[in-house]
């Protein structure tokens, strides 16, 4: 289990970011106010003027003719205001050039409207905006602008903007970060003690600093998890109560029976007794898998702090078995490979396998093999066991880790069918997972141990 | 045996004494902790049979504890009816050094008590063990029986070792698993008694007298006399 969330999928990411979008689009929206404030006041501004002395220059072309137009032109550019940016072009209607500060006529545009072109002034391409129109004697006027000056500004409010913004993206970013990690150490701290109490810890409490959302919340989650302890004991003291008041009559009642079997009682009495202390004995073997079973149905996992090799439990059991094995016609194989120290209880280990192994050479049958098997698979370790017996029926594979249940064809054989459900219980103490399946001939069973999480 | 039993079921502990009695054994029975303390402080014990569970303050590893605490280094076997792997551990790492739990058969009961009081008295570190014509020698690993060699594998060797140590006495099939193999479990396979029918006809195939004798519904003894008078 990852302790982060994916960047996409993580509230935090996204509270983080919608938070970014927003102050982006609020500085987005500044610059954009700021821009059109100077430089676009600028360029209107400048725009109103030519209009204004285009219509100014035609009033006195159509009054007093070319004369007029020159000296009111030449006026314009002597009377210190804004002289550097006037653009002027007077052209006779014989098309000689009367007076101006730019070259020629632009091709571009039409007449009477505001364009926007270069112009060629003291050999030089500029960027302006500009009117021309020809006047009823037929001269031709330009009047414009040169816009260099206010580009210069223009350059300058954009690249002011363009660090601003930089700079606003960098802020956002950084408090993106901050907030996403701010949430996640909070959330992530709850998620690490959920994880260790899942897996048996009850004892774990999420700390509780300050009176925020997060501290708010924990000091709920610690009042659960007090409260789960407490039931948690409570199962745990009635199980111990169960075992122990009825661990104790029954005890009694085995002694009773085994003092009845001193030397004077009759043959008959010693037999009903004998039977009846092995039935006490499977009772009490029932009764242990029954408590186990839902020890591990309860879903709180033991903390196991040994160390265990499951190649060693693996090699071990099957020289044990080895002998009745063969007495019982069937061979027995390790495939054994050394695997990783897994932390688990060893003996209850030894008991799952031990189970299968008396599994396998019950039902596997005379002249079958039956391989145990051990490696390494990601994430920890298992254990396979695999005959080449009958198998099960495919339709009752489901059932097979059920309480209770047996596949009909072996209800001849001794047994009471919690076998495999206390091998599945073992398994799931160990926070691993059991499989059965029919290899066709065969079955095999695998027991799946995960490493240290 | 001088043994010290503290259990506060009567009937439980009644027949403990006169079972322990009846083996041979001295035996003596307290109901709670605070009497078990006074008469170990009173007496020298050869062994003591402690119950998990005790009323009052002090239950048995309670008990336990104090007196390992205390130096005490007599034997105790833990009795309990919380039979789970777990209370087991707890037990054993508590100081005990056998835990069985209830019910439990007095046979078993019985031969875990005297491996305990045979590991506590002062032990004949021989390198060379012998029952009759039988030896085995811890050093070269090597077993003969009447001089001739048995060949015997690494396991059937530690086999045969725990049972010449525990000569003349039961071991059960629980004991051998936990002693030889080291692993505590219930086989449901006769898989112990197949390793021994083995180790049997390597030791006892051309001997006149059989050394390895089976006690119907307890386990296993190793001893020249005829077995049957035992059981």
């Amino acid at each position: 289990m990852r302790m982060r969330s994916s960047l996409i999928t993580s509230i935090a990411s996204r509270l983080a970011l919608m938070y970014g979008l927003i102050a982006v689009a609020s500085v987005g929206t500044a610059v954009v106010a700021f821009y059109f404030g100077t430089v676009g006041v600028l360029v209107s501004a400048s725009d109103a003027k030519i209009a204004s002395i285009s219509a100014h220059l035609r009033e006195a072309g159509v009054k007093g003719g070319i004369e007029r137009l020159r000296s009111e032109i030449t006026l314009q550019l002597q009377d210190k205001l804004d002289t550097d940016t006037e653009l002027f072009l007077l052209q006779a209607a014989d098309g000689r050039i009367v007076l101006g500060n730019v070259s020629a006529f632009p091709e571009a545009g039409q007449d009477d409207v505001l364009t926007s072109g270069q112009l060629l002034r003291e050999h030089e391409q500029i960027r302006a905006h500009f009117m021309r129109q020809r006047l009823p004697d037929g001269a031709r006027l330009l009047v414009g602008r040169d816009l260099r000056d206010i580009d210069a500004v223009r350059g300058v409010v954009e690249r002011a903007a363009m660090i601003g913004l930089l700079v606003a993206l960098l802020f956002v970013s950084a408090g993106t970060w901050f907030l996403r990690r701010a949430i996640d150490s909070r959330v992530g701290a709850v998620r690490r003690i959920a994880r260790s109490i899942s897996a048996g810890d009850l004892a774990q409490r999420v700390p509780e600093s300050g009176a925020d959302e997060f501290s708010l919340l924990s000091r709920d989650i610690n009042r659960m998890l007090a409260q789960i302890e407490r039931l948690m004991e409570g199962v745990r003291n009635v199980s111990n109560a169960i075992a122990h008041d009825l661990r104790t009559p029954l005890s009694r009642v085995r002694n009773r029976l085994a003092a009845s079997l001193r030397p004077g009682a009759s043959s008959q009495m010693a037999e009903a007794a004998q039977k009846s202390i092995e039935e006490i004995d499977q009772l009490i073997v029932l009764f242990e898998k029954l408590l186990r079973i839902a020890a591990a149905e309860s879903g709180v996992r033991p903390v196991y702090t040994d160390r265990i090799d499951l190649a060693q439990i693996a090699a071990n059991l099957v020289e044990l078995y080895e002998a009745a094995a063969e007495e019982s016609c069937i061979m027995l194989v390790a495939d054994v490979q050394a695997t990783p120290l897994l932390p688990g209880d060893r003996d209850l280990v030894a008991t799952a396998l031990g189970s299968l192994l008396d599994n396998a050479l019950k039902y596997a049958g005379a002249g079958s093999m039956v391989t145990v098997g051990c490696g390494p698979v990601p994430g920890g370790a298992e254990l396979v066991v695999r005959d080449t017996g009958p198998g099960v029926p495919e339709e009752t594979l489901p059932n097979l880790t059920e309480r209770f249940f047996r596949v009909d064809r072996s209800r001849h054989l001794p047994g009471n069918g919690i076998g495999l459900s206390n091998i599945n219980a073992i398994v799931k103490l160990h926070g691993g997972s059991l499989t059965v399946r029919n290899r066709h001939p065969g079955l095999e069973i695998r027991m799946y141990f995960p490493g240290q999480d | 045996m001088k043994c010290l039993i503290v259990d506060d079921d009567a009937e439980t502990r009644d027949y403990l004494v006169a079972a322990l009695r009846q083996a041979g054994h001295a035996a003596h029975g307290c109901e709670n902790a605070e009497q078990g303390w006074a008469q170990l402080e009173l007496a020298e014990w050869d062994a003591l049979i402690l119950d998990r569970m005790l009323p009052g303050d002090a239950d048995g590893l309670a008990l336990l504890k104090r007196l390992r605490a205390r130096g005490m280094r007599l034997p105790v076997l833990v009795l309990s009816a919380l039979g789970d792997v777990d209370e087991r551990v707890l037990g054993l790492r508590a100081g005990a050094d056998d835990y069985l739990s209830k019910p439990f058969s007095t046979a078993e009961l019985l031969a875990r008590l005297e491996n305990l009081g045979r590991r506590a008295a002062p032990a004949e570190d021989g390198l060379v063990l012998r029952v009759g014509d039988l030896e085995l020698d811890l050093r070269a690993l090597r077993a003969s029986r009447n001089g001739i060699r048995i060949n015997l594998q690494q396991r059937e060797f530690r086999l045969l070792e725990y049972l010449m140590r525990n000569a003349g006495t039961v071991v059960t099939r629980g004991m051998l698993l936990e002693s030889v193999w080291e692993y505590h479990f219930d086989p449901q396979t006769n898989v112990i008694d197949v390793q021994i029918s083995r180790l049997r006809s390597k030791v006892d195939k051309d001997a006149a007298a059989p050394l390895i004798h089976t006690i119907r519904g307890e386990g296993y003894m190793l001893c020249l006399k005829d077995a049957d008078a035992h059981a």
